[in-house]
């Protein structure tokens, strides 16, 4: 029965994430030596399908439907579920974006199947034809490898995980599947863009991240002023994020994982989901007036002293050394 | 607000203390609340340490077959740490490895969950995460406790809640602390391999060492200890807070300073610290413990200032586990009559007595002032090492007798008349 | 409203620890509600203090998340239940959904599921969204806020880029960030009266279910399980005046050649 999937597929609503998805998939499929397949959701969205053979897809599954507005959970989980029932992937990679995160489970559950979220490794066993899905669990401490007996094995992977990879010339088939999909019972009321920073966080070389130790959302003009001289971007923890609002995102755990060549965290604890954000970066600085704060141990240099000394100081050291 | 519950006792602090008071009044059928506001028993006593097994056995049969005792400690150490040294008095006896045994390494994490699980399994309600904040006062006598703004009635309250009792001052039963009664302690428990603790040791069976360590505390009275647990060493300090103040210097520096010193980094080399705690200790021995009992309360463990430092052992949770079961025996004896008023609780002082817990503390009443004396932490340590090194290294110079070395080494730091005073000093505290 | 919450009692992760060939030391780990969880439960007892009505916890796990549930009853919760779980945790995802929507069926209405966005300890964020799909109820995940009228509900949803409004009739699951709420800590009287509050407690047999079948449901394998060994410098410059200790740390960053220089 099993011998019926083939194939890798992936998804994501978010175009760059699912640019990423195909090239790996791409790769994986090479490994099996089977196809790629993309799936576009929306009302209207059939034009976009050409782009993502660029990307290593030889099919692309296109529902449209007046119910996929907005994309809710629901009405996606059901446009998934009929076309995973006619095109049978062995492997279903989703964009593991909050949107993709609520959807993957959803559409698992109605296949029976099961699901691995927030991958940040993929490897295949050609001979077994199995998917070995990494992630990381227990709060950043540990690494866990999975396999999927069910199929399709379904795996979420947060962007910037794997690298687009374009290759022009190629061509994908475009195939319309007519999904019968209820009328969602949610309905959007609102949406609220956030102010988004500049270029992506996980992209950058340096990385400096401000903590609760910042008073106020002026302080980070501090922050700024040192990532200048650095050329590094400035981040920050959830609370900074998700409780003031004064960042759209954060780092760790539940936010981005990056992997600079410096990290310097200012007026971070250093809770364990914030560390496992920061395990890839080369080297890790912290400035923290207190020297029992458990960040000391996750950096490979501290300061114990207050930041509102440390910052201007050190970015007046850098802009000398950097003569900017 | 009213209570639909009604409690005989409400014991405050699931440490030692307070779960074995809780634990001997539920085996006799009263009903008895023990509020620990730590999210569990021992979530907030890291201390831990060399628990003495005498009295504990006493109340807790053969313990040890039972509860998470770390190692069983047979070999003891006395270190006197010079700059580069160190000498090392030992003592190993082998009845100190076999039951009832002398003295257990334990973490306190587990040791003390267990007595409480004791106390829930004789019958008491035990409730964590929820801190006492005041006592309910009547005419100067107890009847029961605040929490926030929940108040609790109850015949007696026992106060077990270590060694800030601030039950106990506002049951009218101390004044302030004075400052040189009062030392601060520091641990960190430092992790290594079970087979690696074996090793470096030299121990193993669950067998363990212990080691006090006198000396290198930059003048500061105070002295430190190291001790095996099964897969960890415990290593600590307790220094004075009034000398700490005065010489301006912070009990981390001085654990730090430890730490690199040859004789101790080698035994905690490759360790990864994984906890660290600090706690303040009473030192004013007999002379600071406060009247243990009013109407309606009785204090019991290190609120009532019950702890033995004589420069050698640090004892601490034995007396709160013996003090613990006295307090509920009072309280028993109280309960007969019903009469909970201060004279019928008094029977907890010849209780306390009976368990050797006062006099062992007024045998060593002397032992504050034996930590007054500076040249125990200054200069008899450096003088030891200086002393032995030369004795056993081989000059080229002609050799002097020994007390002849010992004279030279001293000269400016401590008069021939000092040291004799002191040694009678610690001849009649010990 | 009637409410049902789900919360697990995840291991401790802060106490996890790992051996030193890199294998994670499980074995008596200690166990708590999970941290969102909490958020949840305080959602739940927000809305009944606002509104009325029930709420009942509802956890898959092993015996000892009676402590856990206890602390929850204190909080606010009317009713717990526990369906014991003989695995000892291998099961994945999709076992928990099948536990926990059977015990939700035999618990019998409801109109408001409330989970967390995540475990603290397997950090999937896949039991709310599964649950709904298996119930065919709608989802609203990672909501902020959480407003109850009448029979709809209206969540503000934190997504990356945006904060999305979403409105769902009842019966529906949301699950909530742990920015939602502050969860309150149980006073003393709430704890004793907890104690006598009804604790049910199921084994899968009473559920018409079996070990055998939830194995069945469970497709996922853990094939390995490795401890993070990142080795960092820990130089710590302290007690020294600012300038002093930011030379320091420019001269160790320049030796790193951390700064292009
Ligand atoms: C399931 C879950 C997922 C989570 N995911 C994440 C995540 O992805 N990312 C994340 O960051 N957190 C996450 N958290 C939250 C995390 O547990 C911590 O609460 C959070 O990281 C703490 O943020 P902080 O370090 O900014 O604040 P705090 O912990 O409040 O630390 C502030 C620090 O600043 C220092 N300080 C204060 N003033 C000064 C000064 N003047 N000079 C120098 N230092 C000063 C203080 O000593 C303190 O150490 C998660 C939590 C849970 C339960
Ligand atoms: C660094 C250090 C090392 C030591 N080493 C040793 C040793 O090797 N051997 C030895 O025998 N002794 C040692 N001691 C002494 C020993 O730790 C104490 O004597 C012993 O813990 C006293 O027990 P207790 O039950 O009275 O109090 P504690 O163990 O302090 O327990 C008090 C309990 O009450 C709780 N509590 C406090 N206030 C409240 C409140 N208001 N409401 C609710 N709960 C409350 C606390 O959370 C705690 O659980 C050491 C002490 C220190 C600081
Ligand atoms: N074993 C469980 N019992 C009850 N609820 C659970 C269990 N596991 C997960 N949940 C709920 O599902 C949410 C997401 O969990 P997870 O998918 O494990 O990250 C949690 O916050 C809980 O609300």
């Amino acid at each position: 029965m099993a011998e019926e999937y083939k194939g890798i597929m992936a998804y994501s609503e978010d175009r760059d994430t699912l640019f990423e998805l195909l090239s790996k998939g791409r790769e994986l499929a090479d490994q099996l030596q089977t196809e790629v397949s993309a799936v576009l959701l929306g009302e209207k969205v059939e034009a976009e399908a050409g782009e993502l053979a660029s990307y290593g897809a030889d099919k692309v599954y296109v529902v449209e439907s007046p119910q996929l507005k907005g994309l809710l959970a629901e009405a996606c989980a059901e446009a998934l579920h009929a076309v995973i029932s006619q095109a049978k992937p062995e492997v279903f990679l989703v964009g593991a974006t909050k949107r993709g995160k609520e959807l993957a489970p959803r559409v698992a559950e109605k296949l029976g199947t099961g699901c691995v979220a927030e991958c940040v490794a993929l490897e295949v066993d050609a001979g077994r034809r199995e998917l070995k899905m990494k992630r990381v669990v227990f709060g950043g401490k540990v690494s866990s490898t999975h396999i999927i007996a069910g199929k399709p094995a379904i795996a979420t992977i947060p962007p910037r995980i794997f690298e687009k990879k374009k290759a022009d010339g190629r061509t994908a088939e475009a195939v319309k599947v007519e999904a019968e999909i209820s009328p969602p019972k949610a309905e959007i009321v609102e949406v609220k863009p956030k102010e988004m920073a500049g270029i992506r966080i996980e992209e950058a070389p340096i990385v400096i991240c401000g903590g609760r130790g910042l008073k106020q959302q002026e302080d980070f003009k501090m922050l700024e002023e040192l990532a200048e001289v650095l050329g590094g971007q400035v981040g920050c923890t959830r609370p900074i994020a998700a409780d003031r609002g004064w960042f759209p995102e954060w780092v760790g755990l539940s936010g981005k994982k990056i992997q600079p060549s410096l990290y310097i965290a200012v007026g971070v604890s250093g809770a364990i989901q914030h560390v496992a954000g920061i395990r890839s970066s080369k080297i890790v600085v912290s400035v923290n007036k207190d020297a029992d704060a458990p960040i000391f141990a996750d950096s490979d240099y501290g300061i114990v002293e207050d930041l509102y000394k440390v910052v201007p100081a050190l970015t007046e050291a850098l802009r000398k050394i950097l003569k900017k | 607000m009213a209570a639909e519950e009604k409690f005989d006792v409400i014991v405050v602090g699931a440490g030692l203390a307070g779960s074995t008071a809780a634990y001997v009044l539920a085996k006799e059928g009263l009903q008895v609340l023990l509020i620990e506001r730590g999210r569990q028993a021992g979530a907030k006593n890291m201390t831990g340490g060399i628990i003495y097994s005498r009295v504990v056995h006493e109340v807790f049969p053969n313990f040890w077959e039972e509860a998470p005792v770390e190692r069983a400690i047979t070999s003891y150490n006395i270190v006197f740490l010079g700059e580069n040294s160190a000498v090392t008095l030992n003592l190993k006896a082998p009845g100190l490895g076999k039951p009832p045994y002398n003295a257990f390494s334990v973490l306190r994490a587990k040791f003390d969950r267990w007595i409480a699980g004791k106390a829930e399994e004789a019958g008491a309600t035990l409730v964590t995460g929820v801190t006492v904040d005041e006592l309910v006062m009547e005419n100067g006598k107890v009847k029961g406790i605040k929490s926030g703004s929940d108040e609790l009635l109850a015949d007696v309250v026992i106060d077990a809640e270590g060694a800030k009792s601030l039950l106990v001052e506002k049951a009218g039963l101390r004044g302030d602390f004075k400052p040189e009664d009062v030392s601060v302690g520091v641990k960190e428990l430092i992790e290594l391999p079970e087979e690696t603790v074996n090793e470096r040791f030299n121990v193993g069976g669950g067998e363990g060492a212990s080691y006090t360590l006198v000396g290198y505390t930059k003048g500061v009275a105070g002295g430190g200890f190291l001790y095996t647990n099964k897969a960890s060493i415990s290593l600590g300090i307790v220094a004075r807070i009034d000398m700490l103040v005065e010489k301006q210097v912070k009990v981390h520096e001085l654990i730090e300073d430890y730490k690199v010193h040859p004789f101790i980094s080698k035994l905690i080399e490759g360790g990864n610290v994984a906890e660290y705690s600090a706690q303040i200790i009473h030192e004013g021995g007999i002379a600071q413990v406060p009247r243990l009992y009013s109407d309606g309360f009785l204090a019991a463990g290190s609120s009532a200032c019950l702890l033995i430092n004589n420069l050698f052992t640090l004892r601490g949770m034995d007396l709160a586990v013996a003090s613990g079961a006295a307090a509920a025996r009072a309280v028993l004896k109280a309960k007969e009559r019903n009469d909970f008023s201060a004279s019928s609780l008094s029977a907890y002082e010849s209780l306390l007595r009976e368990a050797f817990i006062l006099t062992d503390m007024e045998a060593f009443r002397r032992t504050p002032s034996l930590l007054n004396n500076r040249r125990f932490f200054t200069v008899y340590p450096d003088l030891a090492c200086s002393v032995m090194e030369e004795l056993f290294s081989v000059n080229p110079a002609p050799s002097e007798k020994a007390f002849k070395v010992v004279r030279r080494h001293m000269k400016g730091k401590a008069g021939l008349l000092d040291v004799l005073r002191d040694l009678l000093g610690v001849y009649r505290a010990l | 409203m009637e409410i049902i919450v789900c919360a697990k009692y995840a291991l401790d992760v802060a106490e996890i620890k790992i051996d030193p060939s890199g294998k994670p030391l499980l074995d008596g780990v200690p166990r708590r509600v999970s941290d969102i969880d909490k958020n949840a439960m305080e959602a739940a007892v927000n809305i009944k203090e606002k509104q009325g009505g029930t709420i009942k916890v509802v956890c898959f796990g092993p015996a000892s998340a009676k402590e856990g549930l206890k602390e929850l009853l204190a909080m606010g919760a009317d009713e717990a239940y526990l369906v014991e779980d003989p695995s000892g945790g291998m099961l994945d995802t999709a076992a928990t959904v099948e536990a926990l929507a059977a015990a939700i069926q035999k618990i019998g209405s409801f109109d408001l599921i409330l989970c967390g966005e995540a475990t603290t300890d397997g950090y999937t964020g896949q039991v709310g969204p599964r649950l709904a799909g298996k119930l065919g109820i709608p989802q609203i995940t990672y909501a902020r806020n959480l407003n109850v009228e009448g029979n709809s509900v209206t969540a503000e949803r934190d997504l990356e880029d945006a904060y999305e409004t979403v409105k769902a009739p009842t019966p529906v699951l949301v699950s909530v960030t742990r920015e939602i709420n502050v969860p309150r800590i149980p006073s003393l009287m709430a704890i004793l009266k907890a104690s006598k509050k009804p604790m049910t407690i199921w084994k899968l047999e009473d559920l018409g279910l079996s070990k055998e079948k939830l194995e069945q449901v469970s497709t996922l394998q853990t094939v390995d399980l490795q401890g993070f060994a990142v080795e960092r410098k820990r130089v710590v410059i302290k007690d020294k005046p600012v300038e002093e200790a930011v030379q320091e740390l420019v001269s160790y960053l320049m030796k790193e050649k951390a700064l292009g220089v």
